[in-house]
């Protein structure tokens, strides 16, 4: 039994400046850049052509739930008429506008335009929506059907045909243009923090994974909001040596690892190591998840619009459960999973409505056992640390028995 | 005694649907559907978003599948907690067995949730065949027609092979022209409501999503006709307009009536949203379809336009002269949660006043009775 410990990565100072830079730029260091709000599946590599300085409100949620101050937030937001039953990202955000004395930061930079892709979620388009109606300013929506089947070519038509409009309309907001070879050179940058971050998650197959699902929580932050930047590739090169040097030493982010396990879903950010280390108490280490994997699609050569319409359109809460179960079990047979957890995770359906049946599918065909934990990514009044104890107990127990 | 008949479902429009009759009639409407349809071929559909024309057309009969007072038992198992009572109990009625008489069930994309349902039941192996149809988001976007004709030819190739018969331009254009004879129908019906009472108008309504068109369609005619020569209700009580989802649960009627309320129009999923706009029989019929789509009042779940479902229920407000309006959302939707902030903030700023009533599986009635009880008195209060 090891007892609960973080191993520090040398590369979490520079994680911490580059994040800081992010936050800081639209607000000191703006230099007449528009600030857009953008979702974590939008297609940001266009932005970025245009010089325009994205945030992400996703990003800031789970950075108010990691400093445990999202629950005044989201009461902000319920004072305001928004359910208590609605995604904690949102109500975090909202809250955010609401009462931004309180929120960390002083909450976003208002933003100029809204530019909201719907392939992780419909709660996103209600929530620019809100935002939109809030602050008066225009509001594009990209819109990526979900995909029960195969990937249609009218759907993958009808999304490049939105990237059109979506330059169209940024243009048109923003007076910036968008020269194309810019734009392939960003979507160069994208596609090579995407490689050294697959490359990176792939390391953790050695045995002991050098990386624990908090590490890989912490350092995707780049990869959402980065993407498409120099830093972003400079970081993921860093990080990558790093996590190479652990592995060539045999060094595991849990030294007596002796039981692999998946994570699914977004992190409990507010509980993100404490969380883990219930496992770590049993030798147990995360050493793949499907959330961080998210950004793993690079971007096909030739047209960008294609290409780029075909990344966005096929991200994996874009897909069917049958499509993520078969992901899950491919992943469990490459990295030699013993057992896989999921968390079933109040504010994304999307996420965790179908995580009953995807566990009994996984189970069914490899042998290998699941444990569902109710909690949330943001609120953690939503959180019964004491009743989750005991299940992560009993099925760390029943791995080893 | 007035009557309004049709094949199996016998209406006594001259008398009030009190909650247990009606329980009764439309609970066992699927456990019965098969041995009063025999013969035709039902397929199941949760969302007004579903090509109802098409699926006719193909030689099938819709049935909307709705929880209409389905407890929960076995769903615990397939769906968390934080569900909405639609998904829960027609997932409940799966698992039951209650769905046997369907030859398969259409899901339109609408909202996250039954994005989902529709993966869970398809997984499950056994039980009705899903079809899956996929409905653009942003309804205003100019390539959102295109999207939908792609989507409502490859679900008629889907049908074809599945059922055998090809569904050829006539039929579609029958089966568009029925259609079109009951929305017309019920919309008929909203402009003569005050001669029914209130369960009756929704009864008569609810009716034409569980029975065949064309029964429906027969039914509403005479219950019309009878009803033309009868002397308007007096228009007592605070006129309310319903705004929300799927509302199958007559016990709130009983209690606005009861309370001396009445419902003078909506904005429901299972009320003018399933019939609002007609289809364009002057058109090609596929553009026509998708056009429809387009034109008609958004669901919440879908994105027309800033602030369109907005002005589309003011105007409901107008038009029916509404002294107050009670918001109608499954616990745990997204989408009605979201738009029910701005609506009350837009119905604040003119002064009508609003309630909302989160309905869940199983609905705390006593506290719904109070709160209501308290809103239709305030209400009886300003209008002095």
């Amino acid at each position: 039994m090891a007892r609960s410990q973080y191993r520090k990565l040398k590369t979490a100072g520079e994680l911490h400046r580059l994040m800081s830079m992010h936050y800081g730029q639209a607000r000191f260091l703006r230099l007449g850049r528009p600030v857009a709000w953008v979702t974590s599946g939008a297609p940001v590599e266009i932005l970025r052509a245009m010089h325009l300085l994205p945030l992400y409100p996703e990003n800031y949620g789970a950075l108010c739930g990691a400093r445990r101050q999202a629950v005044g937030l989201c009461q902000a937001a319920e004072a305001k008429g928004y359910s208590p039953d609605l995604c904690s990202y949102a109500r975090s955000s909202l809250g955010s506008i609401f009462d931004s004395r309180s929120a960390p930061m002083h909450g976003l930079p208002k933003p100029d335009v809204l530019v909201c892709c719907n392939n992780i979620c419909g709660t996103v388009v209600k929530w620019y929506e809100a935002v939109a109606r809030h602050y008066g300013v225009p509001l594009f929506i990209l819109d990526a059907p979900f995909i029960h089947d195969d990937v249609r070519p009218h759907l993958l038509k009808y999304v490049q045909d939105q990237l059109a409009e979506l330059i169209r309309f940024l243009q048109s907001k923003t007076g910036r243009q968008l020269r194309m070879e810019r734009l392939q050179q960003v979507v160069g940058l994208s596609n090579d923090a995407v490689q050294l971050w697959s490359e990176i998650r792939a390391l953790c197959k050695a045995k002991p994974s050098p990386l624990n699902a908090g590490d890989l929580f912490v350092n995707m932050a780049p990869i959402v909001v980065l993407r498409g930047t120099r830093s972003a590739v400079r970081f993921y090169e860093h990080l990558k040596a790093e996590v190479e040097e652990r592995v060539r030493n045999g060094e595991g982010a849990v030294p007596s690892e002796r039981w692999r396990l998946l994570w699914d879903n977004i992190a409990v950010w507010h509980h993100l190591y404490p969380f883990y280390n219930y496992f770590v108490e049993y030798d147990g280490c995360f050493v793949v998840d499907t959330y961080t994997g998210s950004w793993s699609q690079e971007v096909s050569s030739g047209e960008p619009l294609h290409g780029l319409a075909t990344a966005y359109a096929t991200v994996f809460l874009n897909r069917s459960l049958e499509y993520r179960t078969d992901l899950m079990v491919d992943l469990i047979e490459a990295y030699d999973v013993d057992g896989f957890v999921m968390h079933c995770n109040r504010s994304c359906k999307p996420y965790s409505l179908g995580q009953y049946a995807i566990k009994r599918a996984i189970t069914e065909r490899t042998g290998v056992p699941g444990l569902i934990v109710e909690a949330d990514m943001c609120d953690s009044r939503s959180f019964a640390p004491e009743a989750v104890r005991t299940r992560v107990q009993a099925f760390m127990e029943a791995l080893a028995g | 005694m007035a009557q309004g008949t049709c094949q199996g479902y016998q209406i006594d429009a001259s008398q009030e649907l009190r909650s247990q009759n009606w329980a009764g009639l439309v609970g066992e409407v699927y456990q019965t559907w098969k041995h009063r349809y025999a013969g035709r071929r039902a397929f199941g559909y949760l969302c007004t978003y579903a090509p109802l024309e098409l699926l006719h057309a193909a030689g099938l009969t819709p049935v909307r599948l709705m929880p209409l007072g389905a407890a929960v038992a076995l769903v615990g198992a397939h769906l968390p907690s934080f569900s909405c009572a639609p998904a829960r109990a027609v997932t409940e009625r799966r698992l039951q067995g209650e769905l046997g008489f369907l030859d398969g069930v259409l899901f339109a994309h609408a909202c996250d949730t039954m994005q989902c349902v529709a993966d869970i039941w398809r997984m499950s192996g056994d039980g009705p065949l899903v079809l899956t149809f996929s409905v653009p988001t942003v309804l205003n976007g100019p390539h959102a027609k295109m999207y939908l004709l792609a989507e409502l030819q490859q679900m008629a190739k889907a049908l074809e092979a599945r059922f055998g018969a090809p569904i050829t331009e006539d039929a579609l254009r029958e089966s568009i022209a029925v259609y079109n004879e009951q929305r017309r129908l019920l919309s008929e019906l909203y402009e003569q409501r005050r001669r029914f009472s209130t369960e009756e108008v929704w009864a008569l309504t609810l009716l034409g999503m569980l029975i065949p068109v064309e029964e429906h369609c027969a039914l509403l005619r005479s219950s019309l006709s009878q009803k033309l020569d009868q002397a308007r209700t007096d228009e007592h009580g605070a006129a309310l307009l319903l705004v929300g989802a799927v509302f199958d649960d007559p016990s709130l009627l009983g209690l606005i009536t009861e309370l001396g309320g009445r419902v003078v129009g909506d904005d429901l999923c299972t009320g003018s949203r399933y019939f609002d706009t007609p289809v364009d029989e002057g058109a090609e019929p596929y553009s026509a379809l998708a056009e429809r789509y387009l034109l008609r009042p958004p669901c919440p779940a879908k994105h027309a336009g800033i602030g369109v479902r907005v002005e589309r229920v003011l105007s409901l407000v107008r038009a029916t002269r509404s002294d107050g309006v009670i918001f109608l959302s499954p616990k745990f939707c997204e989408p009605h949660a979201f738009d029910y902030v701005a609506l009350g903030d837009e119905l604040d700023k003119i002064g009508v006043a609003h309630l909302l009533l989160e309905s869940e599986v199983t609905a705390p009635e006593g506290q719904m009775r109070t709160r209501l009880q308290a809103f239709l008195e305030m209400l009886e209060q300003t209008s002095r």
